[in-house]
């Protein structure tokens, strides 16, 4: 691991790099961008799938085109690693960063100010652009956007992939990386729903005197979506196998993988095995990650399923966040009490405050469903046309193994008859390897001069969700600053997991670690007794679900995957957005023999 | 009969009702939106406790609820007391306002406060001081629906500032029209031509505060930014408003300056006074 330097670049200066990170850029430009490296890869990332992800991005760009952003985003793949820069539409991009950090240096004052009104003009710009699409937020979604998904999806779900020539799967392969791109639109165009929650939010709060932003919040939650509808269907399967010795047994006393097989053997089972199937052609058509494309959906193979009913079983029935109308309840005293409260206000604030929250209510539910229908579903279809492909090229021998086919482009697929393949596979294999032994540097390019948080209302809504910058204010030892993301105060051992494949070892009550959750771990939370991320803001998909599962979430630490290790209990405060370690290191038993701990 | 409407020609006479309500009772025969209630005169609350009128104010209020198709009755409750010329004093006890009573039961508490308010010994004292007095207490109380106000206004039949008796000018803003009246607010300005009804001129102010009815009172809030700087009136408000003015001028055959409010997209009249100070 190379040890990567403490000391913060100059601003508008190049970054230095490590030596084992030299960066050679393929169009000079771009060195005067900045880049920042993506918290969820934190492993070399392949040609193809690669190559995926920016179809993906290039779409989520024109997705976003008429949203009035002052900058796009675009994915580079340096030294096996993506780096997201954020880049100024005004040209020429690297001119503009330039030209406005040395404004910044030579009179901050008046770059303030500069930005202030830059902000507040895109502000209007951004908001008459999106406000017509809050005000028909629900038909947006359901009636415009929702179909074409849909139609997308039924699309690849036609495709015999079997049945298919090489000749028709390399067509194939353009037609989905063509629908990817249309797909990364429609995740685009679907991004106003972080809007109208940010919009709803900075209006409650400035109606209501003292309130935060998780009081605003509450009035949008307990909506059933396709998140909390797998994850209670998953729920009520462990429910059925607590109830059913044969299965409850195999559960308990095995490996998740050997899970299956026994359940195979058993007939008492049957039942169990045919719901758990029906529950995997639902829910599983997903990857451990958003562009974990080279590894298993959980049909292929279900052990994520598996792991999260082994210690569901353990459980026992009163889960509050699977039975959700107490929080319904909850949720509608207080719009009751908020409309009460707006009774003697004009009307035009009524009106803005019930149309702002109804768009927020129903993008807290596009919020999650629409990772179901575009992220989990597209790249699940995707992964199993690679898959496919790879086969082909493995039974005929221009490949040595199956997943050989992730080292390769997909120029070079389509062309497969004149390219090294295997050579090919082997130099890339290498080059991932070498860099998979390097951390990559957060950042790199050119040190950013000034903070781009300030574009306007859509942008302080993407900074709430998964852009969030991280903290770097202070930390004390043994206590780490986040946002509140989810109310409430727990205990929990710390289990830091960094990926999927390593949720085997959270047990009950544990608090989950990460440096963000994606949507396939959210089975996770029933266990978790709460949730601290690295990375994200209040509207992150991490402090959404957390708020669906009523347990405290401190999210955006910037450093808790580092700061903390398995096995110290840990006090998560999701009001104030405070973690701190109460006991270094601590043995479960000893946890409920002592009494100070107990509450 | 104990109770006077606004608008029944007895209670023209301010002498018996109080200034405020004599004026609004001639108004609401002028302009059929003037915010609706009824007066107990001088010679009611001089002579019976409020406790011993409960039936006729409750069943006032049931009258008032039917007659506007009201769910609640929403009051303002405003006592005055009234020297033997007719004109208001306004001294401690003596012009109490209570704002956004709801219901005849709060109505009748509040009409009992100001009743006591007026007998207290601070309220007499005074009295005795400037050689009024003590023997009649001259207290009249006004029972008016309160309008929750979305947008309200003060309009001039007259530019105040030029001196010009061809334009009107009405200053509007978010909510109940305190914060205009109170200065704590500045509002939009429109200057409308009376010769033709053209808006001439249109300054859109940053409207940082408002004043909203919360229970059993009002409060002076901030406005929320995305309504700041939008217009508080649009082109056929300002002309309707305009309008009114011109026939209330015409009637009063002078230049006059009112309190208006949109409520519910209607118009309401809420007071007019002649300008005596125009150049």
């Amino acid at each position: 691991m190379s040890t990567s330097s403490t000391q913060a670049p100059t601003p508008g200066q190049p970054i230095p790099t490590p030596p084992d990170f030299s960066v050679v850029w393929d169009d000079p430009r771009d060195a005067k961008l900045t880049w920042m490296s993506i918290p969820q890869f934190k492993t070399p990332i392949s040609p193809l799938i690669n190559a995926v992800v920016a179809a993906f991005m290039v779409g989520g760009n024109a997705g976003m085109e008429g949203a009035g952003l002052p900058f796009e985003i675009r994915i580079k793949c340096i030294n096996t690693y993506p780096y997201m820069g954020m880049v100024p539409k005004a040209a020429p991009p690297e001119v503009v960063m330039k030209g406005m950090g040395l404004l910044n240096r030579a009179a901050p004052g008046v770059f303030k100010m500069m930005m202030g009104k830059v902000g507040a003009g895109m502000s209007k710009q951004q908001e008459a652009a999106l406000n017509p699409i809050v005000e028909r937020f629900e038909a947006y979604w359901l009636d415009e956007l929702l179909p074409e998904i849909k139609q997308h999806i039924a699309y690849f779900e036609s495709c015999d992939l079997r049945g298919m020539s090489l000749d028709q799967l390399r067509a194939h392969l353009a037609e989905a990386l063509k629908r990817g791109e249309r797909m990364g639109a429609l995740h685009g165009v679907v991004m106003p729903m972080l809007f109208a929650m940010s919009q709803f939010e900075e209006l409650y709060r400035e109606l209501f005197e003292g309130a935060s932003t998780l009081d605003a919040l509450r009035l949008t939650q307990g909506f059933d979506n396709k998140t909390m509808e797998g994850d209670r269907a998953l729920w009520r399967l462990s429910r059925v196998a607590r109830a059913t010795p044969e299965v409850h047994a195999i559960l308990s006393g095995h490996a998740p993988g050997d899970v299956v097989p026994a359940l195979e053997k058993s007939e008492a089972c049957q039942p169990f095995l045919a719901d758990l199937r029906a529950w995997l052609a639902q829910y599983g058509q997903r990857l451990n990650s958003v562009f974990a494309l080279g590894e298993p959906s959980w049909i292929e193979d279900p052990t994520p399923a598996i792991q999260n009913l082994q210690a569901y079983v353990t459980l026992p029935d009163l889960r509050p966040e699977m039975e959700p109308a107490a929080f319904v309840a909850e949720r509608e005293k207080a719009v009751a009490e908020a409309r009460a409260k707006l009774a003697g206000y004009p009307q035009p604030v009524v009106t803005r405050f019930e149309t702002l929250l109804k768009a927020a209510q129903i993008a807290a539910v596009v919020h999650e469903d629409h990772n179901f229908w575009i992220d989990q579903r597209l790249f699940y279809h995707v992964r199993r046309l690679i898959i496919e492909f790879g086969q082909r090229l493995a039974q005929a021998g221009t490949l040595e193994a199956v997943n050989d086919v992730f080292y390769l482009t997909p120029d070079e697929l389509q062309n497969s008859r004149d390219v090294p393949m295997k050579r090919l596979v082997q130099e890339r294999k290498a080059e991932m390897e070498r860099f998979s032994r390097v951390t990559p540097p957060s950042m790199l390019g050119t040190a950013p001069a000034f903070e781009m948080t300030d574009g306007g209302s859509m942008i302080r809504a993407m900074f709430k969700g998964e852009m969030s910058p991280a903290n770097t204010s202070n930390n004390e030892a043994n206590k780490v600053k986040g946002l509140a993301g989810s109310a409430g105060v727990a205990r929990g051992t710390a289990r830091v997991i960094h990926s999927l494949a390593e949720a085997g070892k959270l047990q009950p009550g544990d608090v989950l670690v990460a440096i963000a959750t994606e949507p396939p771990w959210t089975p996770l939370f029933a266990t978790a007794s709460a949730i601290v991320t690295d990375a994200g803001g209040v509207l992150s998909h991490s402090a959404v679900v957390a708020r669906e599962y009523r347990i405290p979430a401190v999210v955006g630490t910037g450093h808790a995957t580092s700061a903390f290790h398995d096995g110290q209990l840990l006090e998560v405060d999701g009001n104030t957005g405070i973690v701190r370690v109460v006991v270094e290191k601590v043995e479960i038993e000893e946890i409920e023999h002592e009494p100070a701990l107990a509450g | 009969m104990n109770l006077l409407w606004l608008g029944d020609p007895k209670s023209f006479d301010a002498g018996l009702v109080g200034g405020k309500a004599a004026n609004l009772s001639r108004l609401a025969r002028l302009y059929h939106r003037v915010p609706d209630g009824f007066s107990l005169p001088v010679t009611v609350m001089d002579e019976v406790h409020p406790l011993d009128l409960r039936d006729e104010i409750t069943a006032a209020i049931s009258d008032l609820m039917a007659c506007h198709s009201l769910p609640d009755f929403i009051a303002a409750v405003r006592s005055s007391a009234v020297d033997e010329d007719g004109a208001t004093a306004s001294f401690a006890g003596q012009h109490e306002t209570y704002l956004n009573i709801v219901g005849a039961d709060a109505i009748i508490q509040a009409v009992t406060r100001c009743w006591e308010s007026a007998r207290s010994e601070h309220a007499l004292d005074y009295r005795r001081q400037q050689g009024l007095s003590i023997e009649r207490l001259q207290i009249a109380v006004l029972v008016q629906q309160l309008v929750a106000a979305d947008i309200a206004a003060v309009v001039f039949s007259a530019n105040p500032v030029t001196g010009s008796r061809d334009e009107i000018m009405i200053n509007a803003s978010w909510g109940l029209g305190e914060s205009i009246v109170g200065g704590t607010v500045t509002p939009d300005t429109f200057i409308v031509r009376k010769s033709d009804l053209a808006i001439t001129s249109r300054t859109i102010a940053d409207k940082q505060h408002m004043t909203v009815s919360t229970p059993g009172g009002t409060r002076e809030v901030d406005v929320p930014r995305f309504l700041r700087a939008q217009s508080s009136m649009n082109n056929e408000q300002v002309v309707e408003m305009a309008k009114l003015a011109l026939t209330l001028e015409a009637t009063m055959e002078h230049p006059v300056d009112i309190e208006c409010a949109y409520a519910g997209g209607e118009l309401y009249l809420l007071q007019c006074r002649p300008i005596t100070t125009l150049k």
